[in-house]
């Protein structure tokens, strides 16, 4: 009987094959028949970026916090601040401490204990844009000059892993800071600070920060990934063309549309016309990616008035 | 329960643990017995097959057909399409990409081993003469040992159905033992399954 | 404190620290001896927080959860069956694996135990006998958690939304496992407790359960209880572990029926 099942199983597959498997086994193959018609595996065009959307206070215990999600990628970011002693060079700066986490939920290739190769590249990235497009004013993270200011924790988690994972971070980073509520706060006589709520307390206490409750956020940091392959630049690419592709730039443009930094890690030659239409491309998705941010803070600060 | 009522596809949908029926019927897949009554054990809709005509059990079987089973999972006697990644002296390594026709999520790890490559003269193949990093290769699959699958390509219709030369051009196969290439007609050795195809792939 | 001084950063403490520690001694009292006081959430001894639950958080895995139970939020992923990573004798029957980790910022002070050893024993000792291991041979199915916020009750949360996650990624069950835990105050028990009411129970009692065998999987007590309070505390979490699973049947019906 089990030679007999052998014989149909054999049989079957010459016949036909199912298009997940040819999928699986010739990759580079089925991404290529696709891009002959000019349209991705998942029907996108290739400078189509996938829906985004931001929801601001994703999580309570957090001062500030978003989830994103950039088409099946989701990220969460928060803001948690804690008091410190500024630094003999810094006297009236706060300071900011990312760390982007990679948790076994998110992708099949990552096991507990150990961790993901491309975490700590993308912590260090997203901390150099941050600090270096002046989008956070680090003064406005102090409390008393030489004594006591704000270091902002910031930790963006990726709950799914689908492709352009720093893009995607950056968006919940910035949106995560958009929502940051700073606490009112107040010193006592031992010289640490604590929290103060309610009007009560806002009467009885001597307040530090009454004026500083929102950072001001000036510049805005956007980034776009586009995957090259051949003449093809493929706009925020997933996780699966990702695999297949090896080449990659990532443009990162502030919101007066200069460049913040281009990275292209390794991967083929690339001509500075592509590079050229990658940047045009980064520019309508920075625009695209403001007026989202925009409309769910306008909404926030909607339902707050309410 | 009205069990007889539910002999089509559209049977109502039941989760894991719920009630199918009691002890006249028999547990088919996504079903398991327990005690006097029968279960599910996934989720997906509840189906009635009656009794094969002529057999001694009268009763019906009850089955759950899921919406979202499991990925494939190899088992003995299955079929598998798997990619081979090292050939060693005496023995080949393999990625499983496909199980009996079905892409598997994660691969999973075979291992072709000398004398299990073809049925004749077992002692006397060379395994760098059957096998090359890269080839694809159908293979009838047995539980192996703790690390990996054991592949057998002991059959006429087993062995490479898909390979590239070293040059890179297509390898068209001219006899069960040896492949040429499409681009500079050099003659490569491989143990070659019988209908070296696997139908989409001609129509690359 | 002394911890966070070390780090040399540390959270500020509340102005209105002094009167919450009175306000929290007053509701003690009322737990402890009243018949049934309103909780800090406006909820009576008996009643659970509202549960919200979902399939398919995570696409890349091959089953997914999202359980949220006021303030409590938690993803599960399963992964597999799949190659076992962990070189083992060779075994006839499937492995189960569970890891639970929280998020830095899941608790109130950031990064208290991110890796949750003893969370991740106790979810593999709920879910091992529901789970068809035969019908896996030789493979791993991996049961991740994450808590993004913890708000209370977090393992029974975690086990449920685990066992949802299984059904999801059609992983074989004898039945679906649902847990529920209960806070023993005074002469009174309260159900489905938050961070807050378990920081000051006298005890607590969490059963894992598989409602349609009518079996335990798992249960634990801690604390002082009496044989009488035990019984009626897990005949409370069984009634109530039935009530959830009928919440988890209807997501994966709702799913189902969403796939045609």
């Amino acid at each position: 009987m089990a030679a007999e099942a052998q014989a149909t199983a054999t049989g079957g597959l010459a016949g036909e094959m199912e298009v997940e498997a040819y999928r699986r086994l010739f990759p580079l193959a089925f991404l290529e028949r696709h891009l002959r018609e000019s349209v991705r595996p998942d029907a996108r065009r290739p400078a189509e970026a996938r829906p985004t959307t931001v929801a601001l206070a994703a999580v309570s215990s957090a001062h500030g916090s978003a989830l994103v999600r950039l088409g099946d990628t989701a990220m969460l970011a928060s803001i948690k601040l804690e008091v410190m002693s500024p630094s003999g060079e810094a006297p009236d700066e706060g300071s900011i401490a990312v760390e982007f986490h990679m948790p076994p939920i998110c992708s099949p290739l990552v096991r507990p204990g150990r961790p993901a190769e491309v975490a700590p590249v993308i912590s260090k990235n997203l901390e150099d844009i941050l600090m270096s497009s002046g989008m956070l004013n680090l003064k406005e993270l102090c409390l008393i000059s030489g004594k006591a200011s704000w270091l902002a924790y910031l930790d963006v988690y990726c709950l799914n892993a689908d492709g352009s994972l720093f893009d995607a971070a950056l968006i919940s980073a910035v949106a995560a800071f958009t929502h940051l509520e700073i606490p009112l706060v107040s010193v006592g006589d031992d010289g640490r600070v604590f929290t103060v709520g309610g009007n009560e307390g806002k009467a009885k206490y001597e307040l530090v920060n009454r004026e500083k409750r929102k950072l001001t956020i000036t510049n805005v940091p956007f980034s776009l990934t586009c995957a090259l392959h051949k003449d093809n630049v493929l706009a925020d690419p997933t996780a699966e063309e990702e695999s297949i592709i090896e080449t990659s730039v990532t443009i990162v443009l502030d919101s007066s549309d200069q460049i913040v930094s281009i990275q292209k890690p390794g991967g083929a030659v690339t001509s500075m016309t592509t590079i050229k239409e990658c940047i045009s491309l980064a520019k309508d998705r920075r625009r695209k990616l403001r007026e989202i941010l925009m409309d769910n803070v306008e909404a926030m600060e909607v339902d707050q008035t309410d | 329960m009205a069990a007889t009522a539910m002999d089509h596809d559209g049977g109502e949908v039941v989760t894991p643990g719920e009630l199918l029926g009691n002890s006249s019927l028999l547990a088919g897949l996504g079903a398991y017995a327990d005690g006097r009554c029968v279960r599910a054990s996934i989720t997906g809709h509840r189906r009635l097959v009656p009794p094969p005509p002529g057999s001694t059990d009268q009763r019906s079987t009850v089955e759950v057909v899921g919406h979202k089973a499991h990925g494939a999972v190899p088992q003995p006697g299955s079929v598998v399409i798997a990619r081979v990644t090292k050939v060693m002296a005496r023995m080949a390594s393999a990625d499983i990409m496909c199980v009996d026709s079905k892409a598997v999520k994660e691969k999973f790890t075979g291992m072709i081993r000398q004398q299990d490559v073809r049925a004749t003269e077992i002692d006397k193949v060379d395994m760098f003469q059957s096998y090359r990093p890269g080839d694809i290769v159908r293979a009838l699959l047995s539980l192996g040992d703790a690390r990996a699958y054991y592949l057998s390509t002991a059959q006429n219709e087993l062995g490479v159905v898909s390979a590239q030369s070293i040059t890179g051009g297509t390898l068209v196969p001219i006899s069960w033992t040896e492949m040429q290439c499409e681009l500079t007609g050099q003659i490569e050795q491989r143990k070659v399954a019988k209908e070296a195809t696997i139908g989409i792939l001609d129509k690359r | 404190m002394s911890a966070a001084a070390t780090a040399g950063t540390y959270s500020p403490a509340s102005s209105a620290g002094e009167k919450r520690r009175e306000r929290k001694e007053e509701l003690r009292r009322h737990l402890a001896e009243d018949a049934d006081w309103p909780r800090a959430d406006g909820r009576s001894f008996h009643d659970c927080r509202p549960a919200f639950m979902q399939t398919g958080p995570t696409t890349a895995a091959s089953g997914s959860a999202y359980a949220e139970f006021g303030k409590t939020k938690v993803i599960v992923s399963v992964f597999g069956p799949r190659e076992s990573k962990k070189a083992m004798l060779y075994s006839d029957t499937g492995r189960l694996n569970c890891n639970v980790s929280y998020t830095t910022f899941a608790t109130p002070i950031r990064g208290q135990g991110t890796d949750n050893k003893e969370y991740s024993a106790m979810l593999h000792k709920a879910l091992e006998g529901a789970v068809m291991l035969h019908t896996f041979p030789k493979t791993t199915v991996d049961v991740f958690a994450l808590v993004l916020e913890s708000g209370g009750s977090d393992l029974p949360i975690i086990i449920s939304c685990a066992s949802l996650a299984l059904a999801d990624a059609g992983i074989m069950m004898y039945d679906l496992v649902t847990s529920v835990s209960v806070s023993c105050f005074g002469k009174n028990i309260i159900i489905d407790p938050t961070s807050d009411e378990e920081a000051w129970q006298d005890g607590s009692l969490m059963v894992a359960y598989m409602p349609a065998r009518k079996e335990i999987t798992q249960l634990t007590l801690t604390g002082e209880w009496s044989d009488g309070k035990i019984t009626n505390a897990v005949e409370l979490c069984m009634d109530a572990c039935s009530k959830l699973c009928d919440i988890l049947r209807e997501r994966l019906k709702d799913a189902s029926s969403l796939a045609e």
